[in-house]
């Protein structure tokens, strides 16, 4: 059961996005089943999976100065069904871009690295954007975006910053995150070493 | 900088402290070496002028006593000019330097610059090899796209590596540096640093050979 605004708004492509989901959610299960027989470890702490809701996705066409319709953001926006996968180790990201980047039945539109190229404030993550070539809802991009279980931390508290509009010594705050990013990025790495060197024993 | 002179001979005393605040430094003079371990309790200073011969307590016994403490001020002795076995009981005692009576204003003021550069490493912050950077304060390791933060042993290692590219340092060196158990300890530093390089992007690694570790391009 859906609210009355977000039917309103949708109509009837909310069941082809729902459909999407369930078909995105069904390829997440399947490539963790098949990198956790790969490597023996499933690589995948949890994953969320969302459609954007009204105000968010109005919001964005707004800030864009595009028009605010459904039809308007089925053609501007990306990101109106998204999925993300949080992962235990570095490695496993850049495993499985490369299982998506070889599926014959993806297609990627656009890949946005931010781990190698982190954003200025010191946001990590891999960004996807894709379309199932045929079948079920194949005509609507989605994002994928991964990260490891520190990435997501500090993005869900840089998120929750970035609403508080009156914050004191913003600089200063700024400047502490991305210390901290740098720094969790750096215990990263040194887990993904831990990891390796276990492997290699 | 703040400078403390333990000194007895009042005229000497006046004269060094004079000099020592033309030269922008602030001093203050004990006249002991009870005195000296009592205010060295309370306050911080950067470096001590400290001579040998005083009353109540002598300068040595006023060093020993310092560095028991865990006290690890730099300290300038002002020997006498003949007596050796002061000089080497003195350094042995944890001083920095020594500087024989009589002595010349502008050696003394040499050899508190000296004193505090060392102590201070205020002479190297960033250390940069190729297109990378390392920030001995901060400990951020920065490339042309991605910075990361090491930590205290990984900083330390790099940045002996950073001084000294292309040569080979042997692993007796790199485990007391970083106070490392074993050969495995030590390797497993090295193993952070090559992934913290390669993520920032260096275009350069640390690489093992059959006695020593050596930064390579």
């Amino acid at each position: 059961m859906i609210d009355k605004k977000t039917y309103e708004y949708y109509g009837d492509i909310y069941g082809t996005l729902e459909a999407l989901k369930n078909r995105g959610v069904e390829s997440i299960e399947k490539l963790k089943k098949f990198l956790t027989d790969k490597y023996d470890i499933d690589p995948i702490e949890h994953y969320k999976c969302r459609i954007k809701s009204v105000d968010s996705l109005t919001g964005k066409l707004e800030r864009k100065k595009l028009a605010t319709d459904i039809d308007s953001a089925l053609i501007n926006i990306n990101d109106i069904v998204g999925f993300r996968v949080v992962c235990t180790f570095l490695g496993e990201i850049f495993k499985i871009v490369d299982e998506i980047k070889n599926n014959d039945n993806i297609e990627v539109l656009q890949d946005k690295d931010y781990i190698n190229r982190p954003k200025a404030n010191g946001y990590r993550s891999y960004h996807l954007i894709l379309k199932y070539k045929d079948g079920v809802a194949s005509q609507i991009p989605f994002e994928l975006q991964l990260r490891t279980i520190s990435m997501d931390s500090w993005a869900s508290l840089e998120h929750k910053l970035k609403y508080k509009h009156d914050v004191k010594n913003e600089t200063l705050i700024v400047n502490e995150l991305k210390r901290c990013a740098d720094e969790m990025a750096s215990t990263d790495l040194s887990m993904q070493t831990i990891h390796d060197l276990i492997k290699k024993s | 900088m703040k400078l403390l002179l333990v000194e007895d001979e009042r005229n000497l005393s006046k004269a060094i402290v004079t000099i020592l605040r033309m030269n922008e430094y602030e001093v203050d003079t004990v006249e002991n070496g009870i005195e000296a371990i009592n205010i060295m309790k309370e306050n911080y200073y950067d470096g001590i002028i400290s001579d040998i011969m005083m009353p109540k307590m002598d300068g040595i016994a006023f060093l020993e006593n310092l560095r028991e403490n865990g006290d690890f001020t730099p300290v300038l002795l002002l020997t006498a000019k003949a007596e050796i076995d002061d000089r080497v009981k003195g350094m042995d005692a944890g001083a920095n330097d020594y500087l024989p009576k009589p002595f010349a204003m502008k050696e003394l003021l040499a050899r508190i610059r000296m004193m505090l550069r060392v102590s201070k490493h205020n002479e190297y912050d960033k250390i940069s090899f190729d297109n990378i950077t390392l920030s001995v304060e901060s400990l951020e390791l920065k490339g042309e796209y991605a910075s990361v933060i090491l930590n205290n042993r990984e900083g330390q290692l790099l940045a002996l590596f950073l001084h000294n590219p292309g040569k080979c340092i042997d692993f007796a060196t790199c485990q007391n540096l970083i106070k490392a158990e074993n050969d495995e300890e030590l390797d497993i530093y090295i193993s952070y640093i090559n992934n913290k390089l390669k993520a920032v992007q260096a275009k350069f690694i640390v690489n093992k050979m059959k006695n020593c570790y050596r930064l390579e391009v």
